[in-house]
């Protein structure tokens, strides 16, 4: 869309999401922030963020509203009694999605780095979800291991547009 | 409650979360230990969030409007909003990082561990009070339909809707 608009070149886009993909937060706003300044400054990004999240909010909002005025309803209790586990079964979903790229890329490294995936994956959950051990303190421990024990290249542009295509969560 | 830490509890969550739902683990840590927030408050946000168009990390909008009204969807708007900022930094540093390998494995570190973390999350989740087996199966049956990525989420969330209803009433 915005390349069809010749706003910005494929190449210039690549790297933008590269760059959003090491910034925390959400990433689409991550990248409405650079294609903004890009455009048009400060201003740029104002109508950018503004375009991308006041019609979604204002869905999310009211959405929000009208499902906490129908909550007390009974036949909607149950039916939110189904809704509840499948929103976890979401959350296990986004989970597998989010780390099916990690074990492949794990994977072509070699045993080594496929088992410590996995050791990773199940010490902070062992960590977060059985010692109760604060969230943040937990990925900051594992992110400083990640330094040790992931040490790898930047990602080269070829491979950001693979997983690109490859979109980490459900829609 | 108190609005700042309220506040500061969400920039806190999206400031170390990769992804629209990384800052799930924290906020469900903090918020019930608070006792600011039950374990369905965090099943109905992350359904909101699932069929509203838009970035999916606007879930939480919907779970600071159930926790704390309007105040608490403003709150979790601009905690949203303010990270992502973060990328002009890295824009600007970008040059100089790029060539040390630690910071690629830095970040893997952190994609890892949101994986794990999340695992957690959605373990608490499912063995909350009030989910027997039917809950179960309708987590299970939708992990595997999800992942076939051959069923939009909205029609899956419609269908365990449907699935409580014939359950439950």
């Amino acid at each position: 869309m915005i390349i069809k608009h010749k706003w910005l070149t494929e190449e210039e886009f690549v790297h933008m999401w590269a760059l959003c993909t090491l910034a925390p937060g959400i990433n689409q706003l991550s990248l409405a922030t650079l294609i903004g300044r890009k455009l048009a400054g400060w201003r740029g990004i104002i109508a950018t963020l503004a375009g991308l999240l006041v019609p979604s909010v204002l869905i999310t909002t009211f959405l929000t509203v009208g499902f906490t005025l129908i909550e007390q309803w009974p036949p909607f209790q149950a039916i939110l009694r189904g809704v509840i586990p499948a929103t976890a079964g979401l959350m296990f979903m986004v989970m597998v999605n989010m780390g099916r790229p990690l074990i492949k890329e794990s994977q072509r490294e070699g045993q080594l780095r496929l088992i410590l995936t996995f050791i990773f994956i199940l010490m902070v959950g062992f960590m977060i979800g059985f010692l109760k051990l604060p969230v943040i303190a937990v990925l900051l421990l594992a992110t400083g291991l990640g330094a040790v024990f992931f040490k790898a290249p930047m990602l080269s542009a070829k491979e950001v547009e693979a997983e690109m295509e490859s979109p980490e969560e459900p829609k | 409650m108190n609005p700042l830490s309220y506040f500061l509890i969400f920039l806190k969550a999206s400031l170390f979360s990769t992804g629209g739902l990384g800052n799930l683990p924290s906020l469900h840590q903090d918020l019930l230990d608070n006792g600011w927030a039950s374990e369905t408050d965090f099943g109905k946000a992350v359904a909101v969030g699932q069929i509203t168009p838009g970035p999916n990390g606007l879930w939480v909008i919907s779970l600071g409007y159930i926790t704390y009204g309007w105040l608490g969807a403003a709150l979790a708007l601009a905690a949203v909003i303010i990270p992502p900022f973060i990328v002009l930094l890295v824009a600007a540093g970008y040059k100089k990082i790029e060539h040390i390998p630690a910071v690629r494995g830095l970040l893997r570190g952190l994609s890892v561990a949101v994986v794990g973390s999340l695992l957690a999350t959605a373990f608490s989740l499912i063995s909350a009070p009030g989910i027997d087996w039917r809950g179960w199966i309708v987590c299970a049956v939708t992990v595997v339909v999800g992942l076939t990525n051959r069923v939009h989420v909205i029609f899956m969330l419609i269908m365990a809707g449907a699935a409580g209803y014939i359950f439950f009433q």
